[in-house]
């Protein structure tokens, strides 16, 4: 029998078993089908359909679950949260996408003044204002203190110049969070501001980039005398690197992210079954054994998931541990979307990006399909590049545990 | 905070434990004095019975105090921080639950109340290696209103100590029971070798070992399942021991890093040196993590997921034991190899527990048919 998820090896208190037949049930109750072929079968998803779902979500109330009641949300603890996106994922609905409700929402009710709330968090919370973070710069990648957008004050205006990078669906969005250079001396961490940009103000070009898989993910975006309001500053002028870390640290609670690899495990298990039969059988002994290594060690990623989540929401200081899920996900990731490629044997090169475009509700041809698998190995070399390199995590585990 | 341990009764219990290993028999006491730690097993025996700690392996209901899987992970991390080579696992854990379920009243209660005692050891003979899957090969014949045992046991832990064995032997209808026999029954001969982590083991030969019928023991359940779940928790234990050594060789080699100096600079300041102590210290992690996912999942009887969890378990302990066991030696250069620090001794136990009752690869084969 192939369980619901792997993961239901794991004990579960009653409490949060509950809640996670609570989130299956809501999410097969109003997942639109089309949206659910689209994340089960590996298609890209448009604008439009991460709008619809975060739609649906915020009308019955299970939007923006980490935010506090009184700003709209939900008031989830992160166990909750947790379970929410991991089971959610299982269930292929679409990922939130993070960079207004869980990047950009906390920021505003922790550091936002009144008047920025009340400018921003209805258009976050009913997805009708898409947001996109502006961190990494050509030459300010892992190193991002060392960013070089400058933003130099003019009456009631910053005048911004400089370039942003990797910015991942900046095409889509209608304003970016941004971190710009506002002071010169110090530590490159001093002197760092917060600024809100809106995306329509002249001076600003988004370039698209188009990554190892063929598609337009993400952006480079020119920002040439972009005048700013000073009023779309949050927090103090110099605060920025603070927000930024407090920004990343609310990232914790999916950085291991593992509700997409169990669903990608799956689909692994399905290509196994399919390949099997034609396989010679010390291919298929071979095959088995990787499987049951591949399965294992996501599940002890979940373990570990847990573990942590559980010990940050009794209080727990996050430390090394998010730099050990951030590189445990991804290495489990592309070896599972490795194992998937050698899966398709002969099949195993094709890729046509077109294919990522295909009607979700018809049905794929195995070279189509093979592409689908071609682009989640291709897609999958970026995530432990992108959020701090894994080099750059190991760093972070040997301070700690090295105390150098 | 002791490994493992949630209750107050496991952080007293982990703490008297360190005590006795680190004051009676610590590392120093015990490698100083030649010919080696083996001579100590006996002695270190009764005074873990003493402090009462034989009896975390077993039910309340069966005269002990315990028996349940967090507690015994406590006595097991802190047996293989102090690198005990008493045979709690064998003796006290895997016997103990197999001695829980005899049908024998009388007879049940005397065992259980020796092996707490320390007064006797029994010893389940099964090859160290064997998972609840391993055939069973010593074949037992009907003769002359009795038994006879024939067949090799192959590499039995500790077999030098016991004065009995629990054989599980199969008859000519394929029937598997568990035979008790005396160490002195004629036509049992041990053949005695010492093992890479310093203790003895013994392939146990029976050779037309004749037995009265009595000696056929009687269980509340089917005696494979009997067998299976006794392994599984034999398992469980040297996982929780793997953690701990893990953790104990992980904190020996960083902090050697911080102290030798090479090329006029830290070890511990080289990038390549501090991404691989990263990496020891991730594996070690996980272990900690679905160590403690096993524990929880032994909340119940034996069931196909906790056989997967398990076996999941122990397929992660093994590779992080693997890791871990060489990059300690390896960072620590030439003294890594020596006999004088407690790394190389971390490092040969490390083996030892991960070929104990199947390897990775066995595991993996195993936790695929437990889906």
């Amino acid at each position: 029998m192939i369980p619901h998820s792997i993961s239901q090896l794991l004990t579960e208190p009653d409490h949060l078993r509950q809640w996670r037949s609570e989130v299956r049930e809501f999410v097969t109750a109003h997942l639109p089908r089309d949206l659910e072929r689209k994340v089960a079968l590996g298609l890209k998803l448009n604008k439009d359909d991460y709008v619809r779902w975060q739609k649906i979500l915020h009308q019955h109330g299970w939007f923006a679950g980490a935010w506090p009641v009184e700003h709209g949300g939900q008031g989830w603890d992160l166990v909750k949260q947790w379970i929410f996106t991991q089971e959610s994922a299982i269930c292929n609905a679409p990922m939130v996408i993070p960079y207004g409700v869980s990047m950009l929402g906390p920021v505003l009710y922790t550091f936002g003044n009144e008047a920025q709330r009340r400018e921003h968090l209805a258009g976050i919370l009913s997805s009708d204002r898409w947001w996109c973070q502006g961190y990494s710069e050509p030459g300010s990648g892992s190193d991002l203190a060392s960013l070089k957008t400058s933003a130099v004050r003019d009456g009631d205006h910053y005048i911004v110049n400089g370039t942003k990078m990797w910015t991942t669906e900046a095409h889509w969005a209608d304003w970016m969070h941004c971190l710009v250079r506002t002071g010169g001396s110090g530590k490159p961490q001093q002197g760092i501001t917060f600024l809100l940009i809106d995306m329509k103000t002249p001076g600003i070009v988004v370039r698209p980039i188009i990554t190892i898989d063929g598609i337009h993910h993400t952006n480079e975006v020119f920002l040439e005398n972009v005048r700013v309001p000073i009023v779309n500053q949050v927090g103090e002028e110099g605060q920025g690197w603070t927000i930024a870390k407090f920004l990343l640290g609310n990232e914790r609670v999916s950085i291991a992210d593992t509700g997409p690899k169990l669903r990608q495990l799956r689909s692994l298990r399905a290509l196994y079954a399919k390949a099997e039969g034609d396989a010679p059988i010390e291919q298929r002994a071979l095959w088995k054994v990787q499987l049951a290594d591949m399965e294992i060690q996501l599940l002890s990623l979940c373990a570990l998931e847990r573990r942590y989540i559980e010990a940050w929401n009794a209080g727990k200081k996050a430390s090394a541990d998010a730099s050990i899920l951030k590189i445990r996900g991804t290495e489990i990731l592309q070896a599972l979307t490795e194992l998937s490629l050698d899966l398709e044997g002969p099949l195993s090169n094709a890729h046509d990006p077109k294919d990522l475009y295909r009607d979700p509700l018809h049905p794929l041809t195995a070279a189509q399909q093979a592409s689908l698998v071609a682009h989640e190995y291709l897609y999958g070399r970026c995530w432990s590049i992108f959020g701090g390199t894994n080099e750059i995590q190991r760093n972070i585990i040997a301070r700690q545990i090295l105390n150098a | 905070m002791h490994m493992f341990a949630r209750t107050e009764e496991q952080e007293l219990l982990a703490e008297n434990i360190a005590r006795l290993l680190g004051e009676e028999y610590s590392f120093e006491v015990r490698y100083g004095s030649r010919p080696g730690p083996a001579d100590s097993a006996t002695a270190m025996w009764s005074r873990l019975a003493e402090l009462g700690v034989l009896g975390a392996a077993l039910d309340p209901d069966h005269g002990g105090f315990a028996g349940d899987a967090r507690t015994i992970a406590v006595v097991m991390a802190q047996l293989g921080r102090g690198l005990a080579c008493a045979p709690f696992a064998e003796a006290a854990l895997i016997v103990g639950r197999i001695l829980q379920q005899w049908a024998d009243d009388s007879a049940r209660l005397a065992a259980l109340e020796s092996l707490m005692e320390g007064r006797s050891t029994t010893l389940l003979a099964h090859p160290a290696s064997a998972t609840s899957e391993s055939p069973i090969n010593v074949i037992a014949a009907r003769r002359d209103n009795g038994i006879v045992l024939s067949g090799n046991v192959s590499c039995v832990r500790h077999a030098n100590l016991a004065a009995s064995y629990l054989v599980p032997a199969q008859s000519d209808d394929r029937l598997v029971q568990i035979y008790l026999v005396p160490r002195d029954s004629s036509g049992l001969l041990l053949e005695e070798y010492r093992l890479i982590d310093d203790i003895t083991a013994a392939d146990v030969r029976l050779r037309e070992v004749a037995l009265p019928p009595s000696a056929c023991m009687s269980f509340r359940v089917d005696v494979r399942d009997l067998i299976a779940d006794a392994l599984e928790w034999g398992t469980l234990a040297s996982v929780a021991e793997t953690a701990a050594i893990l953790e104990s060789l992980n904190s020996a080699t960083f902090s050697y890093l911080m102290t030798r100096k090479q090329f006029g600079a830290l070890l511990g300041s080289f990038q390549v040196l501090q991404h691989r102590a990263a990496d020891m210290h991730i594996a070690a992690e996980e272990t900690l993590a679905i160590t403690d996912e096993a524990i929880d999942a032994f909340g119940v009887e034996r069931n196909r997921a906790r056989s997967a969890l398990i076996s999941a378990a122990k397929v992660v302990a093994d590779t992080a034991a693997r890791r871990i066991g060489s990059e300690a030696i390896q960072l620590h250069g030439g003294m890594g190899v020596s006999d004088e620090l407690i790394v190389s001794h971390y490092a040969r136990r490390l083996v030892a527990l991960r070929h104990q009752l199947g390897g990775a690869d066995a595991h993996r084969q195993r936790f695929r048919g437990m889906q």
